[in-house]
């Protein structure tokens, strides 16, 4: 059940997490960029989530990084929240633990100019390859 | 009707190009294909490879990195080739055209002979187009 996930979360990390349910199949945890990579690691390593995908978005106050687990064995989607500040953010990477964060992380970078920390390829993946380095369409600076 | 037409009215055989399009033009293209409207009936059918093609079709709004793609594709049909550019994103950018990505529709690269708009065009739009361009040749 997710209610485990969620105790298991709440009993490792304490005040560090911040745990709002949306109804029994969704969970949303906030945390801080400091603990991030903690959280995430045990998701995947204690909790056997699976990263389904990633989501970013350029608010006011900062980059707002999203990871999707899933729980398989019940069907339900822990989701891991952190806001960055602009206006070079900087975190670190899940790849080095998590292959499959690899291309996910490459895409945040090439839209929204996160440096992900320990990345092994930090590359652009999908803008033009005659963009300036600096090209990061989906920011709203202007 | 010169001799090089008059093999060419019949039975055309389609080459499908997606140059970075929503897919959902491609969709709209296979479902003529499929037993509801089965234009394969005609004879008309999908190839493999450029080489083989009759008709180019380029569904989809072209961004930047497909260009050369798009037009290396152009290149190596054997002429003589029509091009039709299909949705409404080939034709004009659709709702696309103020992209950062777009780079221009495909008349823009590559000579076109027949535009058949929509956001996806029907299947009977697709044969409606694919009929007047028989018409022109």
């Amino acid at each position: 059940m997710s209610k485990e996930v969620l105790e298991h979360l709440r009993s490792e990390f304490g005040d560090r997490v911040d745990i709002v349910e949306r109804n029994e199949r969704r969970a949303y945890v906030t945390v801080s960029n400091e603990d991030w990579i903690a959280v995430t690691r045990f998701m995947y390593e204690e909790e056997r989530g699976r990263l389904a995908t990633a989501t970013g978005s350029d608010r006011s106050t900062g980059v707002e990084l999203l990871y999707h687990f899933c729980i398989d064995r019940d069907g339900t989607i822990v989701n891991i929240r952190t806001t960055i500040p602009k206006p070079f953010p900087k975190i670190e990477a899940l790849t080095p633990y998590y292959p499959a964060a690899d291309f996910i992380e490459r895409e945040i970078f090439d839209f929204l100019g996160v440096e992900f920390i320990g990345h092994p390829d930090p590359r652009k993946i999908l803008s033009a390859h005659d963009r300036p380095a600096d090209f990061h369409p989906m920011r709203r600076d202007e | 009707m010169g001799a090089k037409n008059w093999g060419f009215k019949k039975s055309l055989w389609l080459f499908h190009l997606n140059a970075g399009g929503c897919n959902n033009c491609d969709i709209e293209l296979l479902d003529c294909l499929c037993p509801k409207f089965d234009v394969e009936r005609f004879g008309i059918k999908l190839v493999g490879s450029v080489k083989h093609a009759d008709v180019l079709m380029v569904s989809g709004v072209v961004t930047r990195k497909v260009v050369p793609e798009l037009i290396e594709t152009y290149e190596q049909a054997p002429k003589p080739c029509a091009v039709v550019a299909l949705g409404a994103c080939g034709c004009t950018g659709g709702i696309f055209k103020d992209g950062y990505n777009f780079a221009g529709p495909v008349d823009k690269h590559i000579p076109v002979d027949a535009y058949i708009p929509g956001c996806p065009p029907r299947p009977e739009a697709i044969i409606d187009g694919v009929v007047k361009l028989l018409g022109k040749l």
